[in-house]
């Protein structure tokens, strides 16, 4: 469109004449207009802000007149002592012991997931990293593997002369589990829930090629003279050294996004596009790789410690939930049209983050525990 | 503290085209933050979003009694702030900012014909950002939004039927004033 049909479509809605194409073209820019992130403000500018908002509203709206404002004082006084009593009386019964918090109808909770992971070393054998202590927990090849207190491993090279290829390890955190793993050239690479990443223990030859499923993301050590490549289902994801996020779940389409640096999304149909910082590029089921701009706070949130949802739509975050907290979701009414929109750490009870999602009258949720071991752990999601 | 914070969106429609100007005070408490919210995080601009406030709810009350709110008062308020800003931006020329956004906007083909759909879209974009409000503001919100009366619970503890409380919700609020006081105590004792 160009500055004067803008323009013409903007004068005609100033002038009550707008068609409904104007009117679709500016509601429709209104909606995305600064969707994608918030203004900042402090808390007190916003309570003075509309405090004075209020003020000049009934400055420039004439009052009804004031009959029969005595009694109504009185009732109000009177209900005033009742209700305080009441009320005291209400927070009293939910806040004592025992009784579930009254304001909401998601009464079952779920405790979120943590840093848990199995690691497979070259020989097969396999280490469940939730309980192996920290500190040593293998040396092989020249390359000795620890344990770090907060839920990461670490590859170091002790002996260069031992420089064989063709060692596998596989590190794989089940739903409800995260980790990270320092990898012997320096990379990172943190791993979401119902993930796995497969690497050689030391980088040989012209590359470094490792294999992931489901979801990851990756801080690569510059070096240009071996390209790191991340191999997905239907892509590989070629690097010098940068920052981007990898969503290689099954059940999604996969989706690279670029932090910092440059990467190259190459499809197993052999279409391939470079995309910059901020950019993120989804391989859609039909094999065409779409390139678009977006907020990359987004895609790493789970990494920081997050859930952040905007616009998200519901079986999509409900996902991400799921995968963390280990359960099953099922929608009896079928899937709700909705977008959800949240900010919230990750780190608490589910009940917390879906009472908030009902907020936006998105559905109603309802928590089903399981059994001790969490079997049949379920949120039902109702219109 | 008012009893009027326990009512709902359609009860307080009603009191307001009569004219209770504390129902229109408790419509101004229930949405001031997120409509605040909302049109600052579209215009940026801390004057200009207080003047869509001010403008929308001074016009609100104007003409309390001919504006249609259909009994979706969230659903009029969040186009009449839309409206609001639609009307400032497209004031005169547009300006340079906002031109390029839709020049930009024009090409990518995102242009949604259904209003339906973009009043929807509207409703869950701004309800969505209450769960980015501070939770204190939040609160406000999702209170009033659970703990309300509707024209069925107030039939109901009055015993009398639905249909009175929608034709005449004035009468029955006259009626609900006098009991409201006992009647909450009642309400607080059953539901907790």
């Amino acid at each position: 469109m160009t500055e004067k049909e803008i323009n013409e479509i903007t004068s005609r809605y100033q002038a009550g004449n707008a068609t409904e194409e104007d009117k679709a073209f500016l509601e429709s820019w209104y909606l995305h207009h600064n969707m994608a992130d918030q203004f900042e403000i402090a808390d007190n500018d916003r309570i003075s802000d509309v405090d004075l908002a209020w003020n000049e509203i009934q400055t420039k709206t004439a009052k009804p007149a004031k009959t029969w404002l005595l009694p109504r004082i009185a009732a109000a006084a009177a209900i005033l002592v009742i209700l305080s009593f009441g009320l005291y009386f209400y927070s009293y019964k939910a806040s004592g012991p025992g009784v579930p918090p009254a304001k909401t109808d998601i009464v079952s909770n779920i405790g979120p997931g943590g840093n848990k992971a199995f690691l497979t070393l070259s020989n097969g054998k396999k280490i469940s990293l939730t309980d192996v202590p920290e500190g040593e927990i293998a040396e092989q090849a020249g390359i000795r593997i620890k344990k770090s207190g907060d839920g990461q491993i670490i590859y170091e090279v002790i002996n260069t002369d031992h420089q064989e290829g063709n060692q596998f390890n596989t590190i794989e955190t089940p739903r409800g589990g995260q980790y990270q793993v320092k990898l012997p050239d320096g990379s990172r690479v943190w791993l979401n829930a119902a993930s796995s990443l497969k690497y050689p223990t030391n980088f040989t030859g012209s590359e470094r090629k490792v294999e992931l499923k489901g979801e990851g993301y990756f801080e690569i050590a510059h070096n240009k003279s071996m390209p790191f490549k991340v191999v997905s289902n239907n892509q590989v994801v070629e690097v010098l050294g940068t920052h981007f996020n990898l969503n290689a779940y099954t059940d999604e389409n996969p989706v690279t996004t670029l932090l910092e640096g440059s990467v190259k999304v190459v499809t197993s149909k052999d279409i391939a596009k470079v995309i910059k910082p901020g950019e993120q590029a989804e391989l859609s089921a039909n094999g065409t790789l779409k390139v678009s701009d977006v907020d990359t706070d987004l895609s790493v949130a789970w990494k920081d410690g997050k859930f952040i949802f905007r616009n998200e739509p519901v079986e999509s975050a409900m996902r991400k939930i799921a995968r963390w907290y280990d359960v099953e979701v099922v929608y009896p009414d079928g899937v709700p049209q909705r977008r959800v929109w949240a900010n919230v750490s990750k780190f608490q009870n589910v009940a917390d983050i879906l009472e908030l999602i009902e907020l936006s009258k998105v559905a109603h949720f309802k928590v089903v525990p399981g059994d001790a071991s969490g079997k049949g752990r379920r949120i039902i999601v109702m219109k | 503290m008012s009893k009027y914070n326990l009512l709902s969106d359609a009860v307080l429609s009603s009191l307001l085209k009569e004219g209770d100007r504390e129902a229109f005070t408790e419509i101004y408490e229930r949405y001031k933050y997120i409509l605040h919210a909302h049109a600052l995080n579209k215009i940026r601009d801390r004057e200009e979003a207080r003047d869509v406030i001010q403008e929308v709810f001074i016009y609100l009350w104007d003409k309390r009694e001919v504006i249609n709110i259909d009994n979706n008062l969230s659903g009029y308020l969040y186009k009449a702030v839309r409206n609001a800003i639609l009307n400032k931006i497209t004031h005169k020329q547009v300006q340079g900012k906002y031109l390029d956004a839709m020049k930009s906007f024009s090409i990518k083909d995102n242009i949604e014909t259904d209003y339906r759909i973009r009043e929807r879209q509207l409703t869950d974009f701004i309800e969505g950002e209450i769960a980015r409000l501070p939770s204190k503001m939040r609160e406000i919100f999702e209170l009033s939004r659970k703990a309300h009366l509707s024209h069925h619970e107030i039939a109901e503890k009055l015993n009398i039927s639905d249909q009175t409380v929608s034709k005449q919700v004035t009468n029955a609020l006259k009626i609900l004033r006098v009991k409201l006081g006992i009647f909450i105590y009642f309400l607080f004792l059953i539901n907790s």
